[in-house]
């Protein structure tokens, strides 16, 4: 028989070790996911897009050129050769020249390795007002000579820059999510709250209520409800409207979400402790229960914001959400809707396509990280 | 019984050959916050024909070995060192240990010579496929038999697990019996392949004394029938008393003392073991002021201080509680469109008096309305009928049965809860400082800094360090956590204190230091309290007078001498002779079940 040894650890030591609290353990869980993690950073890089758009884009995103329609993707080159045949670097991007076939009426586009349009950074360019806070004309990267154009993605039908439209489109798609999943977020945390809560007819009236309108075709109620705005109405009042239309449905899966986590929660022992402490039922909800599953709401939350930004896509991209000159991600889209678009100048479709795609699946990777970080029970 | 399961044991088979033999094994888990050695180097030889109970505090390690002989333990964890030698029947030796969890001869191994039963049979068991069915299935994977065999042998299993109406009981679904029943029906699909080796985790855990008695000696009797090895993990004492040959017993994921029953029980030597058995409340007998604790014992092994006999009770005061009548009923069935089809009667017509300064117990069995009771009184759940009165000090008698949220809230500071599980009735989200405080904020309105200081002298009084104001709840153990109920409960400085279950979720000597804890501040803050508990040995130590509860009834009323005495009612009598005694000399008492 062994001998206890002395440094065997008395059954419940006084002793408390210092453990996590339960936001670190959820970050400690949720850094191990490493696609979630990269995720975090790339849809932080597509926020600060929408935030400093005017800055990060190389031009004026509403100046049209006559003789940049349908213009193809520019290179960046890095070198140039001098006469005496000496290189030297110098960041730069070669002017294209357009040529009119008279027969099939068709533009086509040839580098001219003569002209070249020297790029730089922190230039000067098109005087943009940021935020309404104040006026500037410098942008992070761009022609150095304020009169050239340069089209990195593409130039569209009006002889646009694409980049510089997609660049400022963040703002609008983007944040459409985030003000959609904030209505959705009061509305469907109130409902769902309410009806875990107190449950009986008020529970019963309200999942009544999500499933009516779950049960409406969402396409024709979304087309239903734009129609029914005002074309006389202000860009952004347009804006608020569309958001409001793309929550509609947002809010009924956090409804029930939440409900199912009051329903959990209402009997948990440490609820009727809460209670027996005297709380008063707003108290035991606002301190209680909510910190238990803010977790939750955090990731669904991040899994219905991409759900909302191809909610405004589709609108935009059927013509029956924002409206141009208004720029989103979906009215770009809507200007590639026609096959001659497409065969002529795919960048239409490619360039914020792939911008809609990264946002989404990002946000979907990040949400699905954050909501396996939250639950204890996942591995 | 059929030919199949006489057929029983090899007469060749070497009774006295380990079946398995587990030499410096070795189980690790690898977390973030490091790897935790939950098996510790342990030498271990499993005989046939033999019952080894394991006996250990929760996180001793004892699952986890035996679990580890199986191959099914959870993920991080590992089998990092050591060997598991297992002795086939026909001479071959294979080692466990070395061979891929998921490997052909794992699973050939396991469910046919070496089959283990859980704790919860309810999770263990298919809760949508038919029991019948879940036996078959088991048999048809081991044994070379046609279904038609196999049912005839899962009906056979049954019967002798003593299942009543086997043949009816084939086509049940797991919901449909009881927790006995289950736990039956899954020792019946654990012998279905006639095991060598059969290990049973807690397996009399979740069941009440009455059910718990039964099917350890249901255990005991196909032992000896089958002569099969059975290795029981229990951390109850008077389990291990009532059914051991041989004891392992286990701490921090190592053997500390192994040896035969009585040796174990009659001369320890181990000084743990020595403690642990010394931290059992018994029943009946001497009163004693307070349970041994085992600090005290391990620091002074060899002369444990000799228990101090129980002063004797302040004669009883008034009423601080008139229980009249009593009723609570819950509504069955019904939905949006139809009416409640019936009621159960959970708390049927009961009737007591609570005295100031006094411990009432209220004992019962799961399901006997004892619960729901302590939450009409508490005004959670209001009675259906009867009258609850709360009789305080300075504060006209109120009646609860009737009172409203305001005048409850009023109850509540001077009637608090412990609950039964430490876990779940502390908000993980909230430090220690608003857990504990959040009740005195809410009734005294006291600032930030007075707050804390009052809570600071709460934990110092519940024996915790005043510096963990500011942990969350999971910084803290099983034992520590109920502390933190306690001082929560004795917050407001409450007349009356509701313990439901309070110790029952705690292992023996944490048990110990709890129960002594409630007593010191039972006499520091001239407490009553109303114990709830199904353990009769822990009522017995603490209470003063007990109720017995019997499907929603009170059965019986009496003082702890009476208790002592021998009670009247049949139903306590067999709710006592139940209880396992740890002492392996009384195995062989009457019970009467």
């Amino acid at each position: 028989m062994t001998t206890l040894s002395t440094t065997t650890p008395l059954p419940d030591d006084t002793e408390v070790p210092n453990v996590l609290g339960p936001w670190a353990l959820m970050w400690r869980k949720f850094k191990r996911h490493k696609v979630a993690y990269l995720s975090l950073w790339i849809v932080g890089f597509i926020y600060a897009m929408a935030i400093f758009g005017d800055f990060l884009a190389p031009g004026d995103a509403a100046d049209t050129n006559r003789r940049a329609i349908f213009q193809p993707p520019q290179g960046i080159h890095f070198m140039v050769e001098d006469a005496e045949g000496n290189r030297s670097f110098q960041l730069h991007a070669k002017q294209m020249k357009m040529q009119i076939d008279r027969a099939t009426m068709r533009r086509s586009y040839e580098p001219d390795p003569e002209d070249i349009i020297p790029l730089g950074f922190f230039v000067r360019g098109a005087e943009y007002d940021f935020w309404g806070l104040f006026t500037w004309d410098r942008h992070f990267f761009g022609p150095v000579d304020p009169k050239d154009r340069v089209y990195f993605f593409g130039a569209d039908r009006l002889g646009r820059d694409m980049m510089s439209r997609i660049i400022i489109g963040t703002k609008v798609s983007m944040s459409i999510g985030l003000v959609g999943v904030a209505v959705s977020l009061v509305v469907g945390v109130a409902l769902g709250g309410i009806s875990g809560f107190y449950g009986g007819w008020i529970d019963n009236l309200i999942q009544r209520l999500i499933e009516f309108l779950r049960s409406i075709p969402t396409i024709p109620l979304w087309m239903g409800l734009a129609a029914a705005i005002p074309l006389g109405w202000p860009p952004l009042r347009t804006y608020f409207v569309v958001t409001l239309i793309v929550s509609m449905i947002g809010w009924t899966s956090l409804a029930r979400e939440v409900r199912g986590k009051f329903l959990a929660m209402r009997d948990e022992d440490f609820i009727i402790a809460a209670r027996l402490d005297g709380l008063t039922d707003w108290e035991v909800i606002r301190k209680h229960m909510v910190p238990n599953f803010s977790s939750h709401i955090i990731a669904s939350l991040t899994l219905a914001v991409p759900l909302m930004i191809l909610a405004e896509t589709s609108l935009s991209f059927l013509g029956i959400g924002l409206q141009p000159p208004i720029i989103s991600w979906g009215t770009l889209l809507k200007e590639a809707q026609n096959i001659r678009s497409i065969v002529e100048a795919p960048w239409l479709l490619i360039a914020p396509g792939a911008m809609i795609v990264a946002a989404v699946l990002t946000l979907n990777f990040l949400g699905d990280g954050l909501r396996d970080a939250a639950d204890p029970n996942a591995h | 019984m059929t030919p199949q399961i006489q057929m029983l044991i090899d007469p060749k088979a070497d009774m006295t050959k380990p079946l398995v033999e587990i030499r410096s094994l070795k189980t690790q888990f690898f977390t973030d916050d490091g790897v935790v050695t939950a098996v510790d180097g342990v030498d271990l030889d499993v005989m046939p024909n033999r019952t080894m109970v394991v006996l250990g505090q929760s996180g001793s390690g004892k699952s986890i070995m035996a679990r580890s002989i199986l191959r099914i333990v959870d993920q991080p964890g590992k089998i990092t060192e050591g060997s598991i030698l297992y002795n086939h029947a026909d001479g071959r030796t294979i080692d466990l240990a070395k061979l891929r969890a998921g490997s052909p001869e794992v699973r050939e191994i396991r469910g046919k010579d070496i089959s283990m039963i859980f704790q919860e049979p309810m999770s263990s068991l298919g809760p949508i496929t038919k029991i019948g069915k879940q036996i078959v299935e088991t048999i048809l994977l081991h044994r070379n038999v046609t279904k038609i065999e196999a049912k005839e042998i899962a009906i056979d299993l049954l019967d002798r697990v003593g299942i009543p109406r086997p043949a009816e009981r084939f086509e049940a679904y797991p919901f449909e019996l009881s927790g006995g029943m289950r736990q039956r029906a899954m020792i019946a699909m654990a012998l279905s392949c006639e095991p060598r080796l059969l290990i049973a985790d807690e397996p009399s855990t979740a069941l009440d004394v009455t059910t718990q008695a039964q099917i350890l000696d249901l255990i005991a009797e196909l032992k000896e029938e089958r002569q099969m090895g059975v290795m029981l993990i229990t951390h109850d004492m008077g389990v291990a008393a009532e059914v051991a040959e041989d004891i392992v017993v286990m701490y921090h994921g190592k053997i500390i003392e192994k040896n035969d029953v009585y040796s174990i029980f009659d001369a320890p030597k181990h000084p743990y073991t020595r403690a642990l058995l010394a931290s059992v409340p018994k029943l009946g007998g001497q009163r004693v002021h307070r349970l041994p604790d085992i600090h005290e014992l391990l620091k002074n092994p060899d002369n444990p201080p000799a228990p101090i006999p129980a002063k004797p009770r302040p004669p009883a005061g008034e009423p601080i509680v008139k229980v009249r009548n009593v009723s609570v009923e819950f509504p069955v069935g019904g939905g949006v469109f139809s009416k409640p089809t019936g009621v159960i009667q959970a708390v049927n017509n009961v009737s007591f008096d609570v005295y100031r300064g006094e411990t009432f117990g209220i004992v019962g069995e799961s399901g006997s309305g004892k619960s729901t009771l302590s939450r009409a009184i508490m005004g959670i759940r209001p009675p259906t009928s009867g009258s609850i009165e709360f009789l305080r000090q300075d504060k006209p008698p109120t009646e609860i049965s009737t009172a409203d949220k305001h005048q409850m809230r009023d109850v509540w500071r001077d009637m608090r809860m412990v609950f039964q599980d430490p876990q779940s009735s502390l908000n993980p989200r909230l430090r220690v400082i608003d857990l504990i405080g959040q009740c005195i904020e809410k009734a005294e309105g006291i600032g930030r800094k007075e707050l804390s200081e009052r809570v600071a002298k709460l934990l110092k009084q519940v024996g915790l360090s005043p510096e963990y104001l500011l942990r969350h709840p999971n910084a803290f153990s099983g034992g520590q956590r109920q502390r933190l109920g306690v001082a929560r409960a004795l917050a407001t400085r409450p007349e009356l204190v509701i313990a439901d279950e309070a110790v029952s979720a705690l292992d023996v000597p944490i048990q110990a230091q709890v129960l002594n804890l409630l007593q010191d501040l039972q006499e520091e803050f001239k407490l009553t309290y109303i114990f709830i508990s199904h353990d009769l040995a822990v009522v017995d130590h603490i209470c003063d007078r007990v109720a017995v509860m019997y499907k929603g009834e009170m059965v019986e009323l009496l003082t702890r001498e009476e208790l002592a005495a021998g009670p009247k009612h049949p139903y306590t009598k067999s709710l006592l002779s139940a209880v396992p005694i740890p002492d392996p000399h009384l195995r062989d008492r009457k019970k009467v079940v």
